[in-house]
């Protein structure tokens, strides 16, 4: 058996075309998704929102004006204001000059486009600013007739910047990036694109595409003992290339993939062992030659890759919603899922529940590979 | 013409790889441009979060905090409150928002106390939280200048909720200028994941029939025949825009049968397809290259995700333009893709900017020169080939 597993090594490192792809794939991706997501921290900087103020003459407008006089200096305020009358500001509005405009009143008014779907996030944040300026009117000039005396105390009060809510995340690593999300479907994805391996093994046992399976097969040598050795030599094979991607991401491109380590790494191994069994599995199947077996493999693990949110980080939860079951079947998904609940969760029952499955789905597909291989005879090569 | 033929029978060898991948990747689009479509329908609209509160308290004043949320947002009750059974709706979106109000709380909100009254959860990534918290906080202030304004906590609580419910009422008014024009967005973002998938697809299928003519021993054999080189590369290139084209025709089809033709036989539905044609020239150009290196199988598959995931990632079609840092967009100028994305989002809508002919024009003109830029490095190559082949 050691034997088996010392010569495929010897035979894959020997295919220097394919360790150099397999070895610079995650690096090259996780690089453009490193770009790609670079700009998600900046995003949350608070941006001035321009509107038009329309003040009407009475006690209502010189408030509303001195609200957002005093919104609209600083070094970077938070709204940038234009007085004028109705007409002006629908034009404006129209030009795309200004987000909203606001009218003053006993309920202070907001008046959005249409027509401007990218600032959806700015003129929600001018509703909650205008509800609870509406808020705020209502009752100082409840105080100012209930209880003039206090009227002072509690405009003091006002200005006082006071924590009433404090955050208490669920989760182990709060401060996580939502986007790393991504690059745990990567991972799933080097992990499951290990699945060529499988190929190769599937395809150097067939005698019908190799010379080196017909060589094989007239050997006295048990095939599952063949096929068990050179699976297990595979799987490390690959896990070690991805090791590499996984520690470039890591130590170079510093996203936050280490925690709990050891049940990382072993989830890694086992997206590998499933990939890998996976392929195997998949060139078992009938008797096309290799490319289209490993053509085969990507149209089979791209999808999954899509269905765990390769492409849409929303993707898992949708499916969730509608189809949960794939989720709990999906390789992709399981992995993804793994290694987010290694950095998220504070107990790991349904990360055990994922291991199993993925231990399960291996040893599946490589008892119907072997099904679909044994005992195969040849008339004529 | 012998290369030519040539080609079309090489294609024959790979033609059920080609039905795969093509096949599973047009399901992949549609399933995207669906998805994509029904993503953005965000137009503005009040939002309503879906929230659970674990009220620890159990008093009056803190049923009135959920009362007062639930006026405006939707209020989930799990009957058993376990920490991961939360946190896996948190996740996937079930609920938005977890409020929890501490024991003590009503107690607090007698001795005058405010801060850190109540703690609360969310997904960093949720917008819809960050508006809750507004919501939260508006709450908070308003029963604090109540009671600081001399009312006691049962007419604050009384007040601070008919005040909300006044606020919440007054709704916020959406004119529209200018029709708009998301009737292309599901046929947009068609051709916006077409980007991905032409690429992918091109790669996938296309470049093993064009390692086969650079097999050192056909390789060989050709260049010992009497067929001049121009020939042989005008043979293989036009079997190369011909086997295009009929990729190119059934990405068309399937769009036509999936929108139908009152969508794509439109002025904007032309755009599109011409905009498509054109990447597709650049595709075939750098496909060619690609081709013309002799990789394994398993390293052009994994060459073609590199080429198709990472410039869609960052060329706009996976993540949208806006999103992108001005570092990015800087880059991203330097491929074909953002070209061709720059204009679909014209398009289709996707951006508030009006649709320019300049712009459009300009969008593919670029194309056209990276294909351009892609072929001249092809014909370099296959140069150094030949002369390597000869030494």
């Amino acid at each position: 058996m050691l034997r088996i597993i010392y010569y495929r090594w010897k035979r894959l490192i020997r295919d220097k075309a394919n360790t150099f792809w397999i070895l610079l794939f995650p690096i090259i991706l996780g690089t453009f998704f490193h770009i790609a997501f670079s700009n998600a921290a900046a995003s949350e900087n608070m941006e001035t929102i321009p509107v038009a103020v329309i003040l009407s003459d009475d006690a209502y407008g010189d408030a509303l004006q001195s609200t957002c006089d005093s919104l609209a200096t600083g070094e970077e305020p938070f709204l940038d204001v234009t007085y004028c009358d109705e007409e002006k500001a629908t034009a404006l509005l129209e030009d795309k000059e200004i987000v909203g405009m606001i009218t003053s009143g006993k309920q202070v008014t907001l008046t959005v486009s249409g027509n401007m779907t990218n600032q959806s996030m700015m003129q929600s944040i001018l509703e909650s600013f205008v509800n609870e300026y509406n808020m705020y009117q209502t009752v100082l000039i409840d105080i100012a007739e209930n209880h003039p005396e206090q009227l002072q105390t509690a405009v003091s009060e006002m200005t006082n910047d006071i924590e009433y809510n404090e955050t208490a995340s669920l989760s182990r690593n709060p401060d996580q990036n939502p986007l790393t999300q991504y690059f745990y479907n990567l991972l799933a994805m080097t992990c499951l694109f290990t699945a060529v391996g499988g190929v190769s093994v599937a395809c150097d046992n067939q005698a019908n595409l190799s010379d080196l399976a017909m060589r094989r097969s007239i050997s006295p040598t048990h095939k599952l003992k063949t096929i068990v050795g050179e699976l297990i030599a595979s799987v490390l094979y690959e896990f070690v290339f991805n090791l590499v991607g996984f520690a470039y991401l890591a130590l170079v491109l510093k996203i936050d993939l280490t925690s709990r380590l050891p049940l990382t790494l072993l989830t890694m191994f086992l997206g590998c062992a499933v990939g890998t069994t996976l392929g195997f599995c998949i060139g078992c199947i009938g008797r096309m030659d290799r490319g289209s077996k490993q053509g085969l493999v990507f149209a089979v693990t791209m999808p999954l890759c899509f269905l765990s949110g390769l492409m849409f980080g929303n993707m898992m939860i949708l499916i969730e919603n509608h189809v949960p079951i794939l989720n709990r079947i999906n390789p992709a998904s399981l992995l993804t899922d793994c290694f987010y609940r290694l950095s998220q969760y504070h107990t790991l029952t349904r990360y055990a529940c994922n291991m199993i499955t993925l231990v399960i789905l291996s040893i599946a597909f490589c008892l119907l590979g072997f099904f679909m291989t044994r005992r195969k005879k040849y008339a004529q090569l | 013409m012998l290369n030519f033929k040539t080609f079309f029978k090489i294609s024959k060898k790979y033609i059920r790889s080609c039905i795969i991948y093509v096949s599973v990747y047009i399901v992949l689009m549609l399933i995207m441009s669906s998805l994509g479509s029904s993503q953005t329908t965000d137009k503005f609209k009040a939002s309503t979060v879906d929230f659970t509160v674990l009220d620890e308290d159990q008093t009056a004043s803190s049923q009135a905090l959920i009362d007062y949320l639930s006026q405006k947002h939707n209020y989930v009750e799990y009957e058993e409150n376990n920490l991961e059974l939360l946190q896996d709706n948190l996740y996937y979106e079930n609920i938005q928002y977890v409020l929890t109000i501490p024991e003590g709380y009503e107690e607090k909100l007698l001795a005058g106390e405010t801060e850190h009254l109540v703690s609360h959860a969310m997904r960093t990534d949720s917008a819809a939280g960050y508006f809750f918290n507004e919501d939260v906080n508006a709450y908070f202030s308003t029963l604090t200048l109540y009671l600081r304004g001399g009312f006691s906590l049962d007419e604050a609580l009384t007040k601070t909720a008919s005040t909300a419910e006044e606020a919440f009422s007054s709704e916020v008014s959406v004119i529209s200028f200018e029709q708009i024009t998301n009737g292309f967005s599901k046929i947009g973002y068609y051709f916006q994941y077409y980007s991905y998938i032409l690429v992918t697809v091109m790669l996938l299928a296309m470049a093993p029939i064009l390692m086969v003519f650079h097999k050192k021993d056909l390789a060989e054999r050709i260049n010992c025949s009497s067929l001049s080189s121009r020939k042989r590369g005008f043979g293989i290139g036009l079997g190369a825009i011909c086997y295009s084209l009929l990729l190119w025709l059934v990405f068309m089809v399937a769009s036509l049968i999936s929108y139908g033709p009152g969508k794509l036989f439109t002025a904007t539905g032309f755009m599109m397809m011409l905009n498509g044609l054109a990447l597709l020239v650049v595709v075939v150009s750098l496909t060619l290259l690609i081709g013309s290196f002799d990789v394994e199988e398993h390293g052009l598959n994994l060459i073609a995700n590199t080429i198709g995931l990472g410039s869609s990632f960052i060329c706009g079609v996976f993540v949208p333009l806006w999103m992108l840092s001005d570092h990015v967009i800087a880059f991203s100028r330097f491929l074909p893709f953002y070209w061709y994305i720059n204009s679909n989002n014209m398009l289709a809508g996707f951006t508030d900017e009006a649709f320019s002919a300049t712009k459009y024009a300009q969008g593919i003109g670029i194309q056209l020169l990276f294909a351009v830029a892609f072929f001249t490095i092809y014909l370099v190559v296959s140069m150094q080939h030949k002369r390597k082949e000869l030494s």
